[in-house]
Parts: structure tokens; sequence; C-alpha cells
């Protein structure tokens, strides 16, 4: 853990865990910069014919890449369907970010409770919040449907923020109660002597403390709902309004999509999930740091 | 150590009184509401699914336990079921084991420590089929990175059929659950062990302890609870992981990587009984219940509800 | 939000089941989009239409839509909605179940004994004659096979497709074979030779426990040499001792075995792995060869042809996709039926004399037509000319034939395609693959009567 000896092992460590979470996407985002032909081509040799920016102009706007041009046989063997994905990456991060904002909002209070107070159901209501995740998902879809049909939600961001919220929270209020616990007591007795409700006592003293775990919770329910794919296809809409994964889904298995142009849609789609996890996590760890480790 | 977690007795301690509860009750409320609103009547509806035959071309009829006989008896439920459990088994322990190593190097201070940290969270931003997808095109037999890399290297000398035989391909879909998932246990890991007091630490180095023993004893201990939470979300998402595999495989090679929440798809979906389809969900739901209790026993009471709860 | 339900406000259990029974309840899909009030929005004269299509070329179909709504005057107007192709039915079957407001979508074969049965389609030539009297004998056979339930004629083409024998002729040529294989034996003779020429898995299959096409695919080789599922009256008839079914899935896994095959799991995967030299011989829809041949993407365009399917026979399976008009649409009147009628005639059947949609696909897609016509259209012919043998096509066209589609048909793949991949995964025998299949098909010919 500590001392020099471990020391020497950090870098090539860090490393390693580097390139194993990047290798994927360094592969995706080279690939969206490669022809096509340059991929399948062997012996392999994937500069062969230089990088290009095609596959995005396209995605952007909508000009055909260069090689579709040649030869002038069925030219239009490419999906329309790949310019769909940034504005699907938009929708799918707003929704992401309103189901991150009610996991706070309901979860913060609700772990907390469970946390400090005495109350009669405790028990049960926690292991009925934290048991609901024991279902598999597909299974709940009819149900779900039903339910946001019957509030009138369909066909609105709304139902699909709901639902994964309900998804969502449990995990959330899981790991908030825990870390809550592990907060020493006797700051919050102090204000309670002081006569501040436990509201306050919430607010003012303890979501403060317990920063880097909101974060974390608050980024597993934001990557939840941007990745979650089944409830999207059941609420989406109109092909406007359409989340990320759905739209992904139409174009992953298309025969007028070739690889690299896939790769593309695929850079641009995790982009918005990216400028948005940058800042929060920088801030979880400034957070860290001046929480005192040494 | 789990007493650090208790509250210390002979403090002085505000006495509960009765306005507790409707605070509690309103603190609750929201998030109670929605959970029951959207679980109480599904899983009941489930549950009565399960015990009916429900699909748009057959008459519906009640038929007890005959969908949960049917699905155990079905020609795919032992198969798949087994490699629902390899699969489990393989990554949950690495997973954990990466996630715990992972969090001890991202809790030291070195320079590009906060790039890591960032850096680690990409493979959990995206959509599991979309991973799928990626390492189809890492591993793929004829033109994935890694054969090329592997091959423009000279490591090998021909290409790996990393995805047509069985148990590459298993692997193969081990290695990309593991990498989605291991940044969820990073976060959650690093985020608690934070919370161990540096005392702790500078008290034990004082006494003359290595390294190795208090990360033993101490960051484990208290790590515990984490880690039993950790590791219960995955082996549910191993036992309901279909997008990620079926997006790099398609299940195969042959059956090798079809698992069990596939057929609840196809059950439901595709062979329109939803009553077999509950069936299904709900058995693989009683065998998270089965593991969860089992795993909790190792966790220690207090941790999650305190001295009065159990 | 579907009016139907909303219109009621009670929810009696018969309700709830039968919309949650349908599965996945993406009624909503559109829902509010698409619950448009009968036949006037813009005036007492333009009808709007609701069209659902899978997501393939969706800007394509919207400049046609363009042309036929000015074709007429701007009276018809249609929105399409798309869902991804690997969800369609089952997108479909919810929204049906849901009674969504829907007026025409593309249909398959597969699934329109499902579909008609479940009253959710009608006959097109119950409202358009012609289809019986015009149409039908300028559609190829096995297209017309696919639209038909119950002996009518449900619909006019989207496009039609056959499963055909690919491979690489300058790789089989460059390793000193003359011709392809003209039987799965000589197949399995020339793909042995190439193994010893430095080719390790020569033949390519596409298989996968969640893929329909498994089952083209391999029917299609059972229709090379000969055989079938099913009689005509729906009962097993591939398992039959020594059945050319048997004696396929025997070979299938054989060659799987012996590593002269390797299977991949959609039909992108194997189009990729032909263009990397790596391997000679595939089995596929035949769509998939003008992307392999597609010198925008594919290193070894030009290189692959077709062959008649191997076997006794040469036959292989075909299918059609087509427009379908829907029991909503009925229901909203004559007036609406009237711009259904002429929306999927102008899409699948002749505008002016011309089968201009479907030329339109097959010109600039590759996609393949039922229209007969078409194959002595000169533009087509130097259009497809320049990715397949047309000839071949023509020959191979005249001996396809379409599946027999059970009304059970759904379920039965389901489970088959299980069995299937197993066998020729070698995890299960051949003999308890077919003898589980069979037992099944029966299971669901009595459930179904």
């Amino acid at each position: 853990m500590r001392g020099g000896k471990s020391a020497r092992l950090v870098y090539p460590a860090a490393a390693a865990v580097l390139i194993f979470a990047l290798a994927p996407f360094g592969w995706v985002l080279l690939s969206g910069f490669l022809p096509a032909v340059a991929i399948l081509d062997q012996p392999p040799q994937w500069l062969r014919y230089g990088l290009i920016d095609d596959n995005f102009r396209y995605i952007f706007t909508g000009k055909v890449p260069q090689a579709y041009e040649v030869g002038g046989q069925l030219r239009k063997m490419i999906s329309q369907e790949v310019r769909a994905v940034p504005r699907a990456a938009f929708n799918s991060a707003i929704i992401a970010f309103g189901v991150l904002l009610l996991n706070w909002l309901f979860g913060a209070p609700a772990a907390y409770a469970y946390a400090r107070l005495r109350f009669p159901g405790k028990a049960a209501t926690f292991y009925l919040i934290t048991a609901s995740r024991l279902i598999p998902a597909v299974a709940l879809a009819v149900p779900y449907f039903l339910i946001v049909q019957q509030l009138g939600l369909l066909d609105n961001h709304l139902a699909l923020i709901l639902v994964h919220t309900v998804l969502t929270l449990p995990f959330s209020i899981l790991i908030l109660t825990l870390y809550f616990r592990t907060i020493p007591q006797e700051i919050e007795e102090a204000a309670q002597l002081d006569g501040a409700p436990r509201g306050t006592v919430l607010r003012r003293i303890v979501l403060p403390l317990a920063l880097p775990s909101l974060v974390g919770t608050g980024l597993f329910a934001f990557m939840m709902s941007y990745s979650e794919f089944l409830f999207a296809l059941l609420v989406t809409s109109s092909a406007h309004a359409r989340t990320l994964p759905v739209t992904l889904a139409s174009i992953v298995q298309n025969p007028d999509v070739t690889w690299s142009l896939l790769s593309a849609g695929t850079t641009l789609a995790i982009l918005p999930a990216l400028i948005l996890v940058w800042p929060i996590w920088r801030y979880m760890v400034r957070g860290l740091v001046s929480g005192g480790v040494a | 150590m789990a007493r650090a977690l208790e509250v210390p007795a002979g403090r002085a301690r505000i006495p509960a009184r009765r306005p507790e509860i409707s605070t509690a009750y309103l603190m609750i409320g929201g998030a109670l509401l929605l959970v029951a609103l959207f679980t109480v009547y599904p899983f009941g509806y489930a549950l009565y699914a399960s015990a009916h035959t429900i699909s748009p071309i057959l008459p519906k009829s009640f038929v007890g336990f005959t969908n949960y006989q049917l699905v155990v008896t079905s020609p795919y439920f032992g198969f798949s079921l087994l490699t629902t459990a390899k699969f489990a088994l393989a990554t949950v322990p690495v997973i954990v084991v990466l996630g715990v190593l992972v969090a001890v190097l991202l809790n030291r201070p070195f320079w590009g420590n906060s790039f890591v940290r960032v850096a680690i969270l990409l493979p959990w931003t995206i959509p599991a089929a979309i991973g799928g997808v990626m390492w189809k095109g890492v591993f793929a037999d004829s033109w994935g990175a890694l054969n090329v890399v592997l091959f423009r290297l000279n490591v090998i000398e021909e290409y790996v059929r990393w995805l047509t035989e069985p148990p590459l391909a298993f692997t193969a879909v081990v290695i990309a659950q593991v990498w989605a998932q291991f940044p969820l246990a990073v976060v959650l890991l690093l985020a608690a062990m934070q919370a161990i007091p540096d005392e702790l630490y500078e008290a034990a180095a004082l006494d003359g302890a290595s390294g190795l023993r208090q990360f033993a004893a101490i960051t484990v201990p208290f790590l515990r609870p984490m880690l039993v939470i950790v590791a219960l979300f995955e082996i549910l998402l191993a036992l309901t992981a279909f997008d990620l595999i079926f997006a790099l495989t398609g299940g195969g090679p042959g059956t090798a990587t079809t698992v069990l929440s596939y057929f609840i798809w196809g059950e439901t979906f595709r062979m329109l009984s939803f009553g077999k389809g509950a069936a299904l969900a709900v058995i693989i739901a009683a065998l998270s219940i089965v593991l969860i209790v089992g795993l909790m026993r190792l966790m220690p009471k207090e941790a999650l509800l305190g001295e009065e709860g159990s | 939000m579907s009016e139907g339900m909303h219109a009621s406000n009670r929810w009696t259990r018969r309700d709830f089941l039968k919309v949650a029974g349908a599965g996945a309840a993406s009624a909503a899909l559109g829902g509010g989009v698409l619950a448009l009030p009968r036949n006037v929005l813009a005036g007492p004269t333009t009808i709007n239409l609701n069209f659902s299509v899978w997501s393939y070329s969706v800007d394509t179909i919207q400049e046609n839509i363009k042309r036929f709504e000015q074709a007429y005057n701007n009276r018809i107007k249609v929105r399409v909605t798309d869902f991804p192709w690997p969800q369609y039915r089952d997108t479909m079957i919810a929204r049906f179940s849901g009674r969504s407001a829907l007026h025409v979508l593309y249909n398959g074969g597969d699934w329109l004994p499902e579909f008609a049965r479940a009253g959710w389609v009608v006959p097109l030539e119950d409202y358009l004659p012609t289809v019986r009297t015009n149409y039908a004998k300028k559609i190829a056979g096995f297209a017309v096979q696919d639209m038909t339930y119950n002996g009518k004629i449900y619909g006019l083409p989207y496009y039609a497709d056959m499963t055909t024998f690919q491979y690489n002729d300058v790789l089989l040529k460059a390793n000193g074979l003359k011709a392809p294989p003209a039987t799965w034996e000589e197949l399995t003779d020339q793909a042995r030779f190439l193994q010893g020429k430095g080719i390790a898995s020569p033949i390519l299959f596409e298989f996968a426990t969640n893929l329909p096409n498994t089952i083209d695919n391999f029917t299609a080789m059972v229709y090379g040499r000969g055989g079938d599922w099913f009689d005509a009256n729906l009962d097993p008839v591939f398992d039959r001792p020594n059945s050319e079914f048997r004696q396929q899935l025997a070979w299938v896994a054989g060659a799987v075995k012996q590593r002269t095959a390797v299977v991949l799991p959609h039909e992108t995967d194997v189009v990729k792995a032909l263009n990397t030299g790596k391997h000679v011989y595939a089995v596929l829809w035949n769509y998939n060869l003008a992307e392999a041949n597609n010198k925008a993407v594919s290193p070894r365009a030009g290189q692959f042809k077709i062959a008649l399917m191997p076997g006794r026979t040469h036959e292989t399976q075909g299918m059609c996709k087509f427009y379908n008009m829907t029991k909503y649409a009925v229901d909203q009147g004559k007036d609406t039926v009237d711009a259904s009628l002429k929306f999927i005639e102008y899409f699948g059947g002749e505008h002016q004399g011309q089968y201009k949609i479907a030329k339109r696909w097959a010109v600039e897609k590759g996609l393949g037509f039922g229209q007969l016509p078409l194959y002595n259209d000169a533009e087509v012919r130097k259009s497809f000319g320049q990715w397949v043998d047309f000839d071949t096509l023509k020959q191979q066209a005249s001996k396809a034939r379409a599946r027999r589609h059970p009304v059970w048909e759904g379920v039965f793949n389901e489970f088959a395609r299980v069995q299937l991949v197993r066998a020729i995964s070698g995890e299960t025998s051949v003999d308890s693959a077919v003898g589980a299949m069979a037992a099944k098909a029966k299971e669901l010919k009595a459930q179904f009567k």
C-alpha cells in the first residue's frame, strides 16, 4: 500500500490498466478514420491508404465518402441511419442527466433515513427497495409499459427518466446508506443538539461529507441510463427523439454500414458521456484530495 | 474492524423522537413510492403470468406450476444454466479482485492519477451491446485488431480463432464483461477506501506493520461491506447478461456462450409465451435471492441498517 | 396513446393480458404520434396513412414517399416510422395488440400466417383484384408463395431475394480448381484440397442461436438437395430416415468438425471475412454479394460469384418482403382503403406501367426483386451485372421456392434454431436434434389446431 518498494510498480500497473480500458476505444477511434478496405485487406496494414475523415464528414454533412464515388457502382449503398447518431446521443444525455438528478433527489434522503433514523417498517421497506432489482428487466418490460401508459406518459422522455430512475434507485440507496453510516455521528449530533432538524442536518452536514459517494452513485445512475436499451426501445418515440442505444441497434448489423462508418458513429456516441463524465470525476478527485489522502 | 461502523456505546445519544418517524417517511417517501409502483405491480404481474399460459395466439389458461416445469425441463435450461453459472464464476471474482487492485492503485497519489481515473470510466459509458460490437472488432478471427497486432508483432504466425473456438469465445466474452464492469467496482471501492481514516494507517505504520499487513488488517475489513455489494451486483449482472454477449458472439460458437437470459427474451417475445418467460424470470430472480442471502451473511449486520436493523 | 384503450376507460383483465401477452409493448412507439384521427387532418380530402418499416434506407423510403405524394397531388400523406430490424416483428406484434393506428407495413412470409390468423392484416387481393388477375403472373413464383396465406395473396413485393451459394472465383482458380462444386460432397473435396493449399477453413456459414437467417440458410441447402421441412399438410418430412435434411445437417456438422467450415454469427461478419481472402465459399442471402463486390468498401470486390446451390436439384430458398394492408385501414372506411391501395400499388406494383420503386431498390441498393418484368430491364441488368452474373441469377430464381409457413412457425423456429446450432457445432447429435425438432413440430401442430 505505501512505501517505496511498491512505488516502482505503480506506473507499469497504471499503464496496463489504461491499455486494457482504452485499447478497444483506440481501435474504434482509429478505424473511424480508416477507409473500409484498409481494415479487411491482407496482409494487414491499416495505414496503407492513410487516414480519412470521410466517415465523420458523412455523418455530419451527408456527403458520401470518396470511396463510394469511384467505380460508379452502387454508390448509394451507405446507410443514412448513421447520421442520426449525434442527435440520439444528445437525447440520451439529457435523459441520463434527469435520472442522475432524480437519484440524488430521492435517493439521498432515503439513504439518510435508513442510515440514521429508526422507524417502523425500516427493514421491510429497505429490502423491498433493494430487492426490486432482482427480477430481470426484460420480464418487467410489459408491466412497466402498461403503467407508463396508464400514467399517460407515453412518447415522453419523462417516462424513460422515471423507469430508469426506478432501475437505478435501489443501488444508489444501498451505496449511500452504507456510506452515510460511515460518517461519524458526532457532527450530526452536535448540530441536532443545537436544534437543527434532520433535513437541515442532511443538507448542510452529511451531504457535503458524502460527496464522493454521491458523485459515484450519480455517475452510476447516469451511465446506466445512458446505455440502457430495452426500455428505451419500448418507450421510444419518433426518430428525432430516439435514444442512442436504439439508434445504434439499427446500424450495428446493417449491411450498408461498414466497420469504419460504425466506428465513427460509435466514437461520436461516446463523446457526450465523456464530456459530462470528465468534470464530475475531476471534481470528485479534488474532493477526495482535500478530504485527506496523503 | 466493523466496530468502527457501530455507534460507540456510552455516548450521549439523541433519544428517538416520535416526529422522527414522519421525517423518515418523508425522506424515503419519494423513492419508496416510485419503486413500489414500478415493482410491486410488475413483480406481482410476473408471478401471476408465470402461472398462466399467456399468448396472443393461444387462449389464456391457468396452468399452475406447469410453466416452471416446462422451463426447467426444456432442452435449453440445462446447458444455458451451466453456461451462465460458468460465466458468473469466471467474471465476478476477476472483476472484484481487479477492482480492488485498481482502487488501491488509484488511491495513491501519482502523476497522471486523475487522468487514469477518468480514462477507466470509458468502458462504462457505452451500452453493453456496443461494447460487444467493439470487442468483436478486436477479437474477429480474420480481421480483428488483436490478431493483427499480435501478427505484426510476430507473436503469432497464424490468426487465433478467438470467436469460433468455444473455449476461446467464452474467454473473449469474459474479458469483455470484465472490461465493461470493472470501472464500477473501482469507483465504489475507491470511494469506500477514501472513508478509511488515515490515523489507522499511521498508527499501524508506527507499530511497524508492512504495507501488505496494513492492507489485510485495515483495508480489507473496511472494504468488506462494499466488496459484498460489488460482488452481489456483479453476480446479478452476470446472471442477466445478454446484450454484450450476443453482440460479441451471437451466443456461439454453437451454444457455447448462450446464456439463460437470452431465453427470457426468446420465450417472451419470440415464442410469444409470456407465461414461460415470466416463469424463467422468476426462477432467475429466485436464484439471485438465494445467492444474495448467502453472501449477505458475509456482511456485518450493522453495516447496512444499524444496530436496530437486521 | 392508442385511442382504443383510452376510449373504454376500464381495464379489464382481458385487456391487460391481451396487450401484455403480446410481448414487447413498444406500442408506445409513435403511439401518440400515430393515433391520428380518422382520415381528416389537413382538409376534407387529405388522407393520412401510417406506414411501418424496419430501419433500412429510410431516407430512400422518404424520397419515394414524396414522389408518391406528388403523384397524387398531396391528397394522400404518408408518415413512415422505422424500427430496428432485429426487433421489428416483436414490435409489430406489440403495436397490433395495442391497436395502434397503422395502415400499411412491411411484412414477411414467415410472419404472415401469425399476423393473418390474429386478424391484423388483410389479403390484398380481396381489395385489389388486379393482384390476382394481373400481378400474380408477373411475380416470381417463390415470391407469390411467400405472400400467400390460405390461398390468398396478401401484398405486393417490396423486395424478394434468394439464398445463394457464393464463392471467390479468383481464389478458386488461382488454386487450381476449375469450377465451383455441383454437389456438397464435391464441395467437401474442394475444401479439403484448398486446406492443403493453405486456406485453413474455406467454407463460411452464418448460424446463430438468435438469428432468423439460421433457418433460411440451412433450408436453402436442404432445398439444394431437393428436401424440405414439411409437406403440404405441414407434417414433418425432415425426420424421415436418411432424409435430405438429415444428410445436410450431418454434412454441415462434419464440415465444422473437420474445420473445413467455420460458423460466424452474422452475414456482415461473413462478408467481411470473405474479403480478407481467408475463405472461399459462403451460403448467404444474395444481397450480401452486392456488398462483397462493392468496390467502395471491399478490397476483393469483383472476385465473388454465385453458382447454383449444390445438391441434386439445385433448388434454393427464396423469400419475399412485401407491403401489407392492415385490418385497421379497412376499418377506417373506403377512402382510407383506396388511399392505402394506391400507396401499395405505387410502391410494389405498377405505376404508369412501370415498377419504379422496385427498380430503384434494385438498381441503387442491389435488392432483389420479385417483379419478373425487371429481369428484362436493361438498367437493372446493367446495375446487377456489376456485381452478379445476371443469367445465373435468373436461372437460380427459376429454381427457388419459398418455405412453407405454419402459423406456429415463429415458435417452432425459435426452438429449432437452438437444436440446429447445437447439432452443427457438435454439442448434440444430428439424430437427437432432428428428433427433438420433429417432436416439437408435432406438438405445435396439435396445439394450434
